[in-house]
């Protein structure tokens, strides 16, 4: 998979592609002989949201802040759990049924690579620089609201 | 007066790429102060309304409101979104 801007660190990678991710190509990131547990989520672009059809996702990012922000989040996940974690996230337009996110985890035993990959998208969607313009069955065009960065 | 450039994400794209304020000083407050100002004279109550949710960087710096920038270059960035 190409990536546009990615960073890695001792137990973590991360990085930013253009167009759809693509699964096949991902969890030899987090690959380890030690481990016995890989845990994967892919997040898929569907064809409804809140009773509207949709047809495809045009997502924006700010490649610097969105890059540092799935690093510090890479590193918190490793901080809390014993694993391998790489995360790789859509920009531009994602089809439905296409991936838009990949997060993948690795570790000896499998409730930590199952809880570090649940920790890890509930975190990448309240605190990295992506946004989501929907585009509907008829290209009418929604931009979705989110979750604030603001501290106060 | 300076200028300060306002680079657009999110929702504010559909304001452009880019656009530009007056400001009297380079503090977050008042560049928020003027976009707010930007916003209301093209009667984008909406956009206004996720102003007050949205939050401004400099670089890969997300800046609180206090904080006084050294470029002419800050990004708005509405609530987040991803995945």
């Amino acid at each position: 998979m190409d990536l546009f801007s990615e960073i890695a660190g001792d137990c973590w990678k991360c990085g930013l592609t253009d167009g759809p991710c693509q699964p096949a190509e991902f969890d030899f990131l987090v690959a380890d002989p030690a481990h016995g547990a890989v845990a994967q989520f892919f997040g898929v672009v569907r064809n409804h949201n809140e009773g509207l059809a949709a047809a495809a996702v045009d997502y924006d990012v700010h490649p610097e802040l969105a890059l540092k922000a799935l690093a510090e989040l890479c590193c918190d996940i490793c901080a809390d759990y014993p694993v391998k974690v790489a995360i790789i996230h859509s920009r531009g337009i994602v089809r439905v049924g296409e991936a838009s996110v990949l997060i993948a985890a690795s570790s000896t035993h499998r409730k930590d690579a199952l809880g570090a990959v649940s920790d890890a998208i509930d975190l990448l969607k309240v605190r990295v620089p992506i946004w989501k313009k929907e585009i509907g069955l008829d290209n009418e065009l929604r931009w979705l609201d989110g979750h604030s960065l603001r501290e106060d | 007066m300076i200028i300060v450039s306002v680079q657009c994400l999110g929702v504010f794209r559909e304001l452009g790429d880019h656009f530009d304020v007056d400001v009297e000083n380079r503090s977050v407050l008042a560049i928020r102060n003027a976009v707010s100002a930007h916003l209301i004279r093209l009667n984008r109550p909406d956009l206004d309304a996720v102003l007050s949710r949205s939050i401004f960087a400099e670089g890969d710096e997300l800046l609180k409101d206090h904080i006084v920038i050294e470029s002419s270059t800050v990004s708005l960035l509405p609530p987040v979104a991803g995945g």
